[in-house]
């Protein structure tokens, strides 16, 4: 074993409800992990969390052996990668800016990106294979393509972790798929350590090596700060399972995650999982 | 940096960089005093060699004291507003935002009419350059809270801080004589007519600071115009940033409508203009905006002191010429809106 991302006991309270509650994980380098759960379980707030965005109300995260809360922004940007879910766009700068913007932690006080940064900024563009979108105006194109982009921009940092929060909404059918796929060939091809979150439980059984499986913590258990605080041996943790995708998705832990009833079934030696 | 691939537009970018040049070379002729090249060259020459020449006083006077100190100060305006404007849009993530959105002409202005009407030992510059600043200062606290200052917020607190300094000034406006009035209401107008090379010198120091800063992080703007958190996972922190540009934006800002009044929409056309030609990015969107505001103001102020035979303060006509171009722009381009 050889963690590469450990957070310990990571509780986060947001307008005094409890939205993480004492997460203790060890995710393991190299891996491309996924954290699935139902909306509103924290997996969006954790991996902010593990890429220093957001500080917890107690706990700690190592990445790579390092304490986040004690790390430099550069530090940290030189480490990780975040793609945001959202895509927010004002000004019309063509993609290659965008991409270019990802070589901040990599660029001295004064300057400014050198013909250094504009080659790594262009490699990692055709890593997502979007070099055909380096003049074209970030506000001018498709979701899809948008998604690309802020990868890039995030493998322009030329991290060791890239963590992407749901890299495959605002995606249709096909290239969820293929953005997928291609986010598993960076990651073994560049040797990066992979965390994203996932919607469809059945791509996280597909692309990861690891799951961890959140659920959502109910008001009787987050509702009132003081009763939590007070009640200190009341189960209020998110992790329901994780580990190796087919120990992680059983019907019991998606029935605890979820509160449905699944079934699966194998086809062609891939399991698939389905609502009843 | 230049755009490097299409030549045409390289080609165009240094241009538009000399245009100061051009721009000053055929102001200094204009007005009713009529002085030729050779004239000028010959002035200009005995002035730094120190030579003795046979004209008389009025050519030297009409170029050296009238002429060179207007153009100058207008150019050291116009760069200011415009740069200080490109920089407030790029950290607003909105190109429809100009340099007084923090309420600095509103603190301005009051600043400057309770110089002229209440206290006449303390110089209007210094008056509207301190409540100025101090404008800015209080929207920018209003703003602030745990440590995070969203730019939502900035755009509200700058609405009531103008609109508190706006009633201060309203409350002078009535209390003094008509005299005094006059000289308010003309101030505000804003205009170059007043030029001098001791308001040159006052106000140059803070200009070159201020755009020097914003020239060296220009980058910077791109990183910080995609958002405070995505600006952030790339290690550039968003609140220190959107510090430095709004003091370093708001210094070169004060220092000009210090000296020149409130000249509008030069702040918001000039850097729209701009991104229009040469596209969003920052790092040859900022030296743009100061060549080409610099030229921009002095050319506008050509009409406005020799365009219609009597001087129309330039505050007035940029308005004029900018208001339409501003309509224009905002009904034919797409990024209008808020994020």
């Amino acid at each position: 074993m050889n963690p590469g991302v450990i957070t310990e006991g990571i509780s986060l309270s947001y307008n005094s409800r409890l939205v993480l509650g004492d997460v203790s994980l060890q995710l393991r380098k190299g891996a491309i992990v996924t954290l699935l759960g139902p909306n509103g379980c924290g997996k969006t707030t954790l991996l902010k969390i593990i890429n220093g965005l957001l500080r917890p109300d107690s706990g700690k995260v190592y990445v790579d052996g390092y304490d986040v809360s004690r790390m430099g922004q550069t530090d940290m940007a030189r480490l990780m990668g975040h793609v945001p879910q959202t895509q927010r766009s004002s000004f019309p700068f063509t993609a290659l800016d965008i991409v270019l913007t990802g070589r901040m932690p990599h660029i001295s006080a004064l300057s400014q990106p050198g013909p250094r940064d504009l080659e790594k900024a262009r490699q990692a563009m055709d890593m997502v294979g979007a070099s055909h979108l380096s003049s074209r105006p970030y506000t001018q194109i498709s979701g899809g393509e948008r998604q690309l982009v802020m990868i890039a921009r995030a493998l322009a940092q030329e991290p060791s972790f890239l963590l992407l929060d749901e890299p495959t909404s605002y995606l249709d059918f096909k290239n969820q798929h293929q953005v997928l796929k291609m986010i598993s060939r960076i990651a073994r091809d560049q040797k990066v350590t992979v965390v994203m979150t996932l919607h469809d439980p059945n791509h996280a059984l597909m692309f990861s090596d690891e799951l961890v499986l959140l659920r959502k913590l109910t008001e009787k258990e987050c509702g009132d700060e003081q009763k939590f605080k007070g009640e200190s041996n009341c189960n209020h943790q998110n992790v329901v399972a994780a580990g190796r995708p087919a120990e992680v998705m059983t019907p019991e832990n998606i029935f605890e995650a979820y509160g449905i009833e699944v079934e699966f079934i194998n086809v062609r030696k891939r399991l698939i999982l389905l609502p009843l | 940096m230049a755009p490097e691939r299409i030549t045409g537009r390289s080609l165009l970018y240094y241009l538009f960089l000399s245009l100061p040049l051009f721009a000053f070379f055929s102001s200094i002729f204009i007005g009713p005093f009529h002085i030729n090249p050779v004239q000028l060259v010959d002035l200009m020459a005995s002035k730094i060699l120190g030579y003795a020449t046979d004209y008389p006083d009025v050519y030297s006077t009409v170029i050296f004291q009238v002429r060179l100190p207007r153009l100058l100060l207008g150019m050291m305006v116009g760069a200011s507003l415009s740069v200080s404007g490109a920089a407030f849009q790029g950290i607003f993530r909105n190109p429809l935002v100009s340099p007084y959105i923090l309420g600095l002409s509103s603190g301005a202005a009051f600043g400057a009419a309770l110089s002229l009407a209440f206290l006449p030992g303390v110089s209007i510059q210094y008056a509207a350059f301190f409540f100025s600043l101090l404008a800015v200062a209080l929207t920018y606290f209003m703003a602030t809270t745990n440590r995070s200052t969203p730019i939502v917020s900035l755009v509200l607190a700058g609405v009531i801080v103008s609109a508190v300094f706006d009633s201060l000034l309203a409350v002078i406006q009535i209390a003094v004589s008509e005299r005094a009035l006059q000289s308010i209401v003309f101030w505000i107008m804003g205009s170059l007519g007043t030029a001098s090379w001791s308001k040159i010198y006052g106000a140059f120091p803070l200009f070159a600071l201020g755009c020097t800063v914003m020239l060296l992080l220009r980058w910077r703007l791109n990183v910080l115009a995609l958002g405070d958190e995505e600006a952030r996972s790339v290690g550039l922190n968003p609140e220190k940033y959107k510090i430095i540009f709004i003091v370093s934006a708001s210094l070169a800002a004060s220092s000009a409508v210090a000296v020149a009044g409130i000249i509008g929409l030069v702040g918001l056309v000039v850097p729209h203009m701009l991104r229009m030609i040469f596209g969003p990015d920052h790092r040859t969107l900022i030296p743009l905006s100061l060549t080409f505001g610099a030229s921009f103001l002095i050319v506008v102020d050509d009409f406005a002191r020799a365009g219609l035979g009597f001087e129309v303060p330039v505050g007035v006509i940029t308005t004029l010429v900018g208001a339409p171009l501003f309509a224009y722009l905002l009904r034919t381009t797409r990024s209008g809106g808020w994020e």
